[in-house]
């Protein structure tokens, strides 16, 4: 019922951001548990993104309905049964495809802020 | 798109893995958590703290789990699930209701599929021949006969074989039944003879050894034949080795030569082609402008059309008839060959009849949609408490289109059923010579067409609901639940005009039903000319080789006819060239000229059918003999030559004073004056529907004829003694093949068969419309009464008697009734005059017919208004305005 409120909107742009880093680190760092994921992005961001870790969760949810990445069963560092998540091929493509558009994006979006304010009156 | 499909996969997925799936979810939460409380209590808090700081940081997990099963599942799906149950549910709550709408639905779904896949397999599908659309048959048009199916003369053929513009081959042929004598049982099958263009114009090659040559067709040349694949799978057990065989063809050794491919034979069936022998220098009589003896089939060249062909033909027939007196009333007509094998007639009738399914089809979606309006707008209330409740206009609108989609369903599965239960009731219904009605099948596409319609009905009717909901707020409806609802001026009319027009459409198929019913019994009333009962008939022919002579031949069949009379049961037997009502043998047309009268144009001539008869013809037949004598043993070959006239034939030439003496010639043919020595009365030649003709009978003494119908009067019904006259036959001639074996009532019968057929079929029709046409007052009426319970009430409480209620009732029905009526004759009297060629004595604006179906319609709707009506005289004032 609550579907298309503005507040979700916002939120909508962050997910991207999430998708598009989640993919990024297990490029990176190959299979991953959603833990481990948490942490990479704590480290990345120094504290700069604080996310409640259970949103990477959906995140992942997504990642693997898309196709974007798979999952196997493994054992986590303290001996504990966890998920481990690892990048396909069609998740790849994506990556490069968000790559490139994200990059495409920021470009944009840093020439606007460079602006002088009235600057062509 | 891929990223799509992967994410339904998944959501599929989701859907089957269930709680198992849920329970590693969690599990795979709680690792995580716990990872990060460990590192809590590493960085030094206590682990209750740790375990805390764990949670805050990871989140809220009730509402990740909940994001994951949205995400996991369907849930349309899930809705979906409850709304099946909810729909079905209410289905089953009202089993009558249900009962009637999906009967309703499968009436219109299965009669207009059944129609249809014949209709398809009748008139749409092409000809199994290589190009049938090229395929013509070329006729001679006969004005003064009315007919543009005449045979044709060879000279005309040879005029058309030079036409190489036009057609690319042109073949003659004439088809003959014949005896195929040798093996354990003589057989009588149908043969063509051909000339060696034949298969050419069918185009097609052998299947085993070859087709006629030149050489094969010359006159006297080798007696050959080509078998058909049936006769050649049938007799002939299929064997590869059957060239080069011989057959006894008429008692005459024939040599196989080729075996041709399924379907590749026209007149289909064929069973034995063999060479007309026209090649070389033909008789000089075949090459007479006015010998129409043959049959001409033709292909066209690619890119010339029949209209052109036609065009040319015309101008050349012109052309002849101006060179040649004898060719005035005389053209040409190409049929394609399509339309030449599903006459005008059966096309119409089968265009009638889709007509009519398609009318029960309408009528069939009116009734659910009615139905289902009524129902829907009582729920109005229903759909106020959901709205009221917080249900979103689309998942109202959801929720009944799943109601209607399953009840649709359900008329369409039901229809599939009416639909192949109701071909094969047409296929045994239909006429006995509608050519490939044996490959009708159910047509898919027809039968999702039918499908389709009445699921587009019933999902628009269906939603009908949905949409007022949206018009209505929940308040308005809460206020206005009973009263003004009853009142929705513009949904009443709505329901009252689909009445109306399903009253009209009942109107107008049983007028329809009421004409052909009444022309058949007309029919079956005519005067045949002949007795009707117990009379046996059957084609024999004598061979060539074992009755060479005139005399033999007439001799054999007086040594039949001898030993079946004295065969137990028997009363009498005798011979004709051709029997009456078109129930076989050789309709001979001739003219004739008075004695000294001089030959056309100086004056005029006189047509009549010519029949070769034995003696006792007249007597077993049960044809009176109104002046003079009937044939006797004394005409014999040598006396006198003699001639019985038909009483048209008597008045026609001699309409004052006695024909018996006189003489008369068939100046064209025999050329001989024969006495008339009798006056018999009148028969009906081609039909039982077609007027008297002019008949002339000549003894078969003085005029040999090798293939008779024997005619078999007797006392016990005649299939009783159907063994014993062809164990008579055998003992005198142990080789022939008995042929056509029918009696004279299943010839007046088939004779019938189209119009009965059609008028069977049109009362089906017409009475499931009736039907309907019932249901559907039934439900506005009833649907009136429960709306108006309360104004009844009070009006009882006011003091009105039970017959006031009744008829308050019953007035509304007849409203309907009477705009239904009259609406309907309007249309039954533009429609029927489709069936005016089917009608026989009766005109198609007949009064009784409309009178009757009137009747019957009105006294229907009564009856299906009165049930509402006595419960709703039943109605407790007391009851009824409390319970609203």
């Amino acid at each position: 019922m609550s579907k298309g409120t503005p507040a979700q909107k916002q939120s909508d742009v962050l997910q991207g951001t999430l998708d598009l880093m989640v993919l990024k680190t297990l490029e990176a760092m190959g299979p991953q548990h959603g833990y481990g994921i948490a942490r990479r992005i704590e480290q990345l961001s120094r504290d700069v993104l604080r996310l409640n870790e259970g949103t990477v969760y959906t995140s992942l949810l997504r990642l693997q309905q898309q196709g974007w990445i798979a999952s196997t069963w493994g054992v986590s560092e303290n001996n504990r049964k966890a998920k481990f998540y690892s990048i396909t091929n069609r998740g790849r493509k994506q990556l490069v495809n968000e790559t490139e558009n994200w990059e495409r994006i920021a470009g944009v979006i840093a020439r606007l802020l460079q602006l002088a304010p009235g600057g062509d009156a | 798109m891929i990223a799509r499909l992967s994410a339904f996969v998944a959501k599929v997925r989701g859907l089957l893995a269930g709680r198992e799936a849920d329970r590693e979810f969690d599990q795979e939460l709680e690792a995580h958590i716990s990872l990060l409380s460990d590192r809590y209590v590493r960085e030094g808090m206590t682990p209750d703290e740790a375990r805390h700081a764990a949670r805050r940081q990871f989140g809220n997990v009730t509402s990740l789990k909940e994001t994951r099963t949205e995400m996991g599942t369907f849930v349309p799906l899930r809705t979906l699930g409850q709304d099946l149950r909810y729909g079905a549910r209410l289905l089953r709550k009202s089993p009558g209701w249900t009962f009637v709408a999906v009967l309703t639905l499968a009436l219109g779904i299965g009669a207009n599929t059944a129609i249809f896949s014949l209709v398809q397999a009748v008139l749409l599908t092409p000809l199994p021949y290589p190009a049938p659309d090229r395929l013509v048959v070329p006729c001679t048009v006969f004005k003064r006969l009315a007919t543009d199916r005449g045979p044709v003369a060879y000279a005309d053929i040879m005029d058309w074989k030079a036409e190489r513009g036009l057609f690319e081959a042109v073949a003659t042929y004439y088809s003959r039944s014949v005896d195929i004598t040798d093996g354990a049982e003589p057989e009588r099958v149908q043969s063509l003879r051909v000339d060696d263009e034949y298969f050419a114009v069918m185009g097609s090659s052998p299947l085993l050894g070859r087709f006629f040559t030149p050489q094969d067709n010359l006159a006297g040349g080798a007696r050959v034949v080509v078998l058909s694949h049936r006769l050649w799978t049938r007799r002939f057990g299929s064997d590869p080795q059957v060239i080069g065989r011989r057959v006894e063809i008429v008692g005459v050794p024939t040599t196989i030569i080729g075996v041709a491919r399924p379907d590749a034979i026209w007149p289909a069936d064929t069973e034995l082609v063999r060479p007309l022998g026209s090649g070389g220098q033909p008789d000089p009589s075949w090459m007479r402008r006015d010998n129409h003896a043959f049959a001409a089939l033709a292909r066209l060249r690619p890119g010339v059309s029949i209209e052109r062909a036609q065009a040319k033909l015309t101008v050349m027939a012109a052309a002849i008839a101006e060179r040649d007196a004898n060719r005035a009333e005389t053209g040409w007509k190409l049929h394609a060959l399509d339309a030449f094998i599903v006459g005008p007639s059966l096309r119409q009738t089968l265009w009638v009849l889709l007509g009519a399914t398609l009318l029960v089809l309408v009528i069939a979606c009116v009734n659910v949609a009615n139905l289902l309006l009524a129902r829907g707008i009582a729920r109005q209330r229903e759909v106020a408490v959901r709205a009221a409740l917080g249900a979103g206009r689309r998942r109202i609108a959801a929720q009944f289109f799943v109601e209607s989609a399953l009840l649709s369903m359900m008329g369409g599965v039901a229809g599939v059923f009416v639909g192949y239960w109701g071909l094969k009731l047409l296929v045994h219904f239909a006429p006995p010579d509608v050519a490939r009605i044996e490959q009708a099948q159910i047509d898919m596409r027809v039968l999702a067409f039918s499908v389709g319609l009445c699921l587009v009905t019933t999902v628009l009717a269906g939603l009908a609901p949905a949409f007022y909901a949206a018009r209505v707020a929940p308040v308005q409806a809460f206020q206005g639940a009973s009263r003004t609802l009853s009142g929705n001026p513009r949904s009443g009319r709505l329901r009252g005009l689909l009445v109306v027009c399903e009253l009209a459409l009942a109107i107008v198929l049983l007028t329809g039903a009421g004409l052909l019913v009444r022309s058949a019994s007309r029919l079956g009333s005519v005067d045949p000319g002949v007795a009707r009962g117990g009379l046996l008939t059957m084609e024999v022919s004598l061979p060539q080789a074992r009755y060479a002579t005139d005399p033999q031949v007439a001799d054999g069949f007086d040594r039949l006819t001898a030993a079946i009379r004295g065969v137990p049961g028997v009363v009498d037997a005798s011979a004709t060239s051709s029997l009456p009502i078109g129930g076989g043998g050789e309709y001979l047309g001739r003219v004739f000229l008075w004695d000294g009268q001089p030959e056309p144009p100086a004056s005029a001539d006189t047509q009549a059918y010519w029949s070769v008869s034995q003696p006792g013809y007249f007597g077993a037949m049960g044809i009176p003999i109104l002046e003079g004598r009937a044939f006797t043993s004394r005409d014999a070959a040598t006396s006198a030559p003699v001639i019985i006239i038909s009483r048209a034939m008597a008045k026609a030439m001699f309409p004052n004073g006695s024909p018996l003496g006189r003489r008369i010639r068939s100046w064209r043919d025999e050329n001989v004056y024969r006495e008339i020595v009798g006056v018999a009365g009148d028969v009906r030649t081609d039909s039982l529907a077609g007027g008297f003709s002019n008949n002339v009978y000549v003894p078969h003494t003085q005029d040999s004829w090798r293939t008779l119908t024997l005619v078999v009067r007797t006392r016990l019904d005649p299939t009783t003694v159907m063994a014993l006259v062809r164990h008579a036959i055998l003992t005198v001639d142990r080789k022939l093949a008995v042929a056509r074996v029918q009696t004279m009532e299943q010839v007046m019968d088939s004779n019938m068969a189209a119009l009965r057929s059609s008028s069977s079929l049109l009362v089906i029709f017409s009475l499931t419309a009736l039907a309907l046409a019932a249901i559907g007052t039934y439900g506005i009426v009833a649907y009136s009464v429960t709306q108006r319970t309360r104004e009844i009430g009070i009006r009882m409480a006011l003091g009105a008697l039970r017959i006031q209620v009744v008829s308050l009732v019953v007035q509304k029905a007849l409203r309907l009734a009477a705009v239904g009526l009259a609406c309907g004759c309007v249309a039954a009297l533009a429609s029927t005059r489709v069936l005016e060629s089917l009608l026989f004595g009766v005109k198609a604006t007949d009064a009784g017919a409309f009178v009757a179906a009137a009747v019957i319609l009105l006294g229907v709707v009564v009856a299906a208004a009165c049930i509402p009506a006595f419960r709703a005289s039943r109605i407790d004032p007391v009851t009824s305005l409390r319970c609203e």
